[in-house]
């Protein structure tokens, strides 16, 4: 087990205003100080997500992303900068982020999700924040948290409306339990304003900061679901499946 | 003489486009089955909204998300609609 890195006068000072807020204080800090989260992928959901961790103070964070920068990400890929269109978007998410806040430790995996490398990136972390544009990829991880015992955080999203739920293995249902089989009918392109994948993206970032923290009650046993049309929230209780190919095995 | 009851539809993910609003209220009789009332709400909303319910052996999808009340209903066939109540249904998202 690693050793536990210490707060620092620089961390106190730079999160001065987040030490505030009731509940957190040094050891809430101290917990996403020593926290390593993977972030997969890094587009509108996922760079949000990264951001919001690195603004937060995480650890450490794994960016998970293949492919290289089109002009068509920009309007949902804030991490992403127009002068690295063509080169690896992994790297360019990695730049924004350590100009931001450069005292966390960044890695990056300038490819996505298979069923090969799952459980290898699911072991390096202690939280997992699912972005992923297809299911396959999110039940590869799914399956890898549930297996290692990693809580993950699946956020989505689809045109104005998105959605997040805490996967906590063994005390909440887990995505197959939600999703026992692959929807036939969802396509890799989908309709996306990024101020809707953003706001969806730091839900779950909050998500994580509280199931972390322990500050307030993360959302165990729910799916958070958000529609931006009428700026409504609402919390559906979700069940654990007896017979889930995955968390029941 | 059998009463009839308000069910209030929410739609979300891909249905609400396709219906055109998010949210109507269906007159039912009560008793009647989930699945058949889905089966007629499914029809009357055209093949597109059939086809992300029903597979090709028209069973319910049992990747769709439904809550009865704000309840994960797991196991929608074994349901039946006796009292009013609000349906959400949604068709799995996945956008990054």
């Amino acid at each position: 087990m690693a050793e536990e890195v210490r707060l620092t006068d620089q961390d106190r000072a730079f999160y001065e205003w987040q030490l505030d807020v009731p509940g957190l204080g040094d050891a809430g800090q101290s917990k996403l100080r020593n926290t390593t989260a993977l972030v997969t992928r890094i587009g509108g959901l996922g760079g949000p997500i990264a951001l919001g961790l690195a603004a937060a103070g995480i650890g450490k964070l794994i960016l998970v992303h293949g492919g290289n920068l089109e002009l068509s990400d920009l309007n949902r890929q804030i991490l992403m900068r127009h002068n690295d269109l063509g080169t690896p978007r992994v790297e360019s998410a990695a730049k924004t982020l350590r100009t931001f806040n450069p005292h966390i430790e960044l890695e990056t995996i300038a490819s996505h999700v298979t069923a090969e490398n799952a459980h290898d990136l699911v072991a390096k972390a202690d939280i997992v924040f699912d972005a992923a544009p297809r299911f396959t990829e999110r039940f590869w991880l799914n399956e890898a948290c549930v297996k290692s015992d990693t809580p993950m955080i699946d956020a989505a999203m689809y045109s104005m409306e998105g959605q997040v739920t805490v996967i906590v293995p063994q005390v909440t249902p887990c995505l197959a339990c939600l999703y026992p089989e692959e929807p036939p009918h969802w396509k890799r392109r989908f309709p996306v304003i990024g101020a809707v994948s953003a706001m969806i993206g730091n839900m779950a970032v909050l998500e994580g900061i509280k199931l972390l923290t322990d500050v307030g009650e993360a959302s165990l046993g729910e799916m958070l679901y958000v529609d931006t049309l009428t700026m409504s929230l609402r919390k559906i209780a979700i069940s654990r499946r007896s017979d889930c190919s995955v968390c029941q095995t | 003489m059998e009463s009839e009851i308000p069910i209030t539809m929410t739609y979300a993910g891909q249905l609400a486009g396709i219906v055109g609003v998010s949210e109507e209220t269906i007159e039912v009789k009560a008793g009647t089955a989930l699945s058949s009332f889905l089966r007629n709400t499914a029809n009357r909303h055209g093949e597109r909204f059939q086809e992300l319910l029903f597979d090709d052996a028209d069973a319910l999808r049992r990747a769709l998300v439904i809550s009865i009340d704000g309840k994960h209903a797991l196991e929608p066939d074994n349901l039946s609609l006796t009292e009013p109540c609000e349906i959400f249904i949604m068709t799995p998202i996945a956008g990054g």
